[in-house]
């Protein structure tokens, strides 16, 4: 019976709500931007507005798709799954109304993307601040967004 | 979408491949109802098939300045008729004239139902199909012409608009024969506020068909007008007349996520003057509750052409003829309501199984929607089970 109860534990240790910790919206340290609203951010990021506040060209960078801060990121700014994000762009994208975020394969790619593209914005998991980078928005481990 | 990071690593940062599509397999209809998902289909009496509801899609777009991009979409699916031409979806260029403004020209898509312009995208819905009901009785699914774009926020929302101008063509069968139809012109607008759990959409559009042909009818017409004029066979030329009928779209939807739940309605209405392709309203709404990867869905749908078919009033037409014209007038009634109950398992971000069933009352005589060999048909009860495998990428 004992394995039971281990089959048990690694069940319910994988049913969980996602945490990450708090995640961290950043652009390049060369940005313009130096804050964001959880309003434009969600607008971005759901396909709703095509550019920074600012009107200036925004490129948006996903974390890699089975990643736990994506998960956490579309809990957090609008309470989907990622499966459920990925079938509202499905709509969007080929019907041609927006464009994606541009998804990265491995997490270590993020930084330096945004590093070298001062329109980029990404997001990241909290313990990976980075010199190059600046943080223009935090999303609590709680769901709630602080500037 | 999810290989959206492969694509950047393997083709230009300007060039985008991705797509999108369902195996399907269906089982509908019986020995006198042959289902199909739109009236372009021939339809599937009582086997299991692929052919009703699968489709593969692929999507090609180019980014050729910050505002100045291209899109070719090719999808394969069954249609009447299946060369390049048809296969082309989407093939238009898009340009931003500002940040709330963008304006494409090309083949585009047509959002004349509100599910319509992604009806080929099975994973971005929960059903297995739009409903059938009305959905199937509008074979088109593109325009080729411009649509103008605009969206703004607004309030705690976001307001957009689409104006749209150019034709359409398509194919529909009735008793295993091609019917082909341009619309033309045809021009819309629709309206959406979208919010983060609340959408409303409302569209209008108008057209007008011409080019209308059937082998049939077209050898009719000519025998009809070689007949005296006592007859009255001119009069029921222009009874079968379609070219230069103008018909008219209204469609409202809304819909609602609140936590798990989600619920979705809506009402279209079709006005159009012709006796071979009737007025119709149809409505329908959906209730889904996700439980982790799994959502389960229940669905009500009802639509019926809403005027009769008309009398022939021609007592001097040679008999069979007159008996004749008026079975193909009352052929394309329709009046079908469905209940349906399915679930989807999201087995992966991209790719999602699912499965319905549907039960469709159809009443006598008014199953245009199905594949017959005669349109005396009795009133039916009718089972469609579907089994599907959805995917992007």
């Amino acid at each position: 019976m004992k394995w039971m109860s281990k089959v048990i534990l690694v069940l319910l240790a994988y049913s969980g709500t996602v945490s990450a910790g708090d995640i961290l919206v950043v652009v390049s340290k060369d940005s313009t931007v130096n804050t964001i609203s959880k309003r434009e951010l969600v607008d971005l990021y759901m396909g709703r507005v095509h550019s920074l506040p600012d009107g200036s060209p925004v490129m948006k960078i996903d974390a890699p798709v089975d990643s736990p801060v994506r998960a956490a990121f579309y809990q957090a700014l609008i309470g989907m799954k990622v499966s459920e994000v990925n079938a509202y762009w499905a709509r969007l994208m080929f019907t041609g109304r927006a464009t994606p975020p541009m998804s990265v394969t491995k997490s270590g790619d993020i930084a330096a993307l945004l590093a070298n593209n001062p329109n980029a914005l990404g997001y990241l998991p909290e313990d990976s601040e980075n010199e190059n980078l600046k943080t223009i928005f935090v999303i609590k481990e709680d769901g709630q967004g602080a500037p | 979408m999810v290989s959206a990071a492969a694509s950047a690593d393997h083709f230009p940062d300007n060039l985008r491949i991705s797509g999108f599509g369902s195996i399907a397999l269906t089982k509908g209809g019986d020995d006198d109802f042959g289902f199909r998902s739109n009236v372009s289909q021939e339809g599937e009496f009582g086997n299991w098939s692929f052919r009703p509801d699968s489709v593969l899609g692929v999507q090609v777009d180019a980014t050729f300045s910050d505002s100045l991009k291209g899109t070719l979409q090719l999808v394969g699916k069954d249609r009447p008729e299946n060369g390049l031409e048809e296969s082309v979806e989407a093939a238009y260029l898009s340009y931003n004239i500002d940040p709330r403004w963008t304006l494409r020209a090309g083949r585009l898509g047509l959002d004349l139902l509100p599910m319509s312009e992604y009806e080929n995208i099975g994973f971005a819905y929960d059903w297995v199909r739009p409903p059938v009901d009305y959905y199937g009785l509008i074979p088109f699914s593109y325009l080729d012409g411009v649509d103008l774009r605009y969206s703004r926020p607004a309030g705690p929302g976001t307001l957009s608009a689409k104006l749209y101008a150019g034709k359409t063509k398509n194919v529909f069968e009735s008793f295993y024969q091609h019917n082909f139809f341009e619309l033309q012109p045809f021009y819309g607008a629709s309206l959406r506020y979208e919010l983060n759990n609340f959408a409303l959409t409302a569209s209008y559009a108008r057209s007008k068909i011409q080019d209308f042909s059937n082998p049939n009818v077209d050898l009719l017409k000519g025998y009809l007008l070689s007949l005296p004029p006592i007859t009255g066979g001119r009069d029921v030329v222009e009874t079968l007349r379609l070219d230069g009928v103008q018909t008219e779209y209204y469609s409202l939807a809304a819909e609602y996520r609140t936590g798990p739940w989600k619920a979705t309605a809506e009402i279209a209405y079709l006005d159009s003057e012709g006796e071979l392709f009737l007025p119709f309203l149809g409505g329908y709404a959906g209730l889904s509750r996700r439980f982790g990867d799994v959502s389960l869905f229940g669905l009500v749908s009802h639509a019926r052409t809403t005027e009769d078919a008309a009398k022939l009033d021609a007592p001097l037409l040679p008999q069979p003829l007159g008996h004749y014209i008026q079975r193909a007038l009352n052929s394309v009634q329709s009046d079908q309501k469905t209940f349906s109950l399915g679930a989807r398992w999201d087995l992966r971000s991209n790719m999602a199984l699912k499965m319905q069933w549907d039960r469709t009352w159809v009443e006598e005589g008014e199953a245009f929607l199905w594949g017959r060999e005669t349109e005396q048909t009795p009133s039916a009860k009718l089972d469609t089970f579907t089994l599907s495998m959805d995917f992007v990428f």
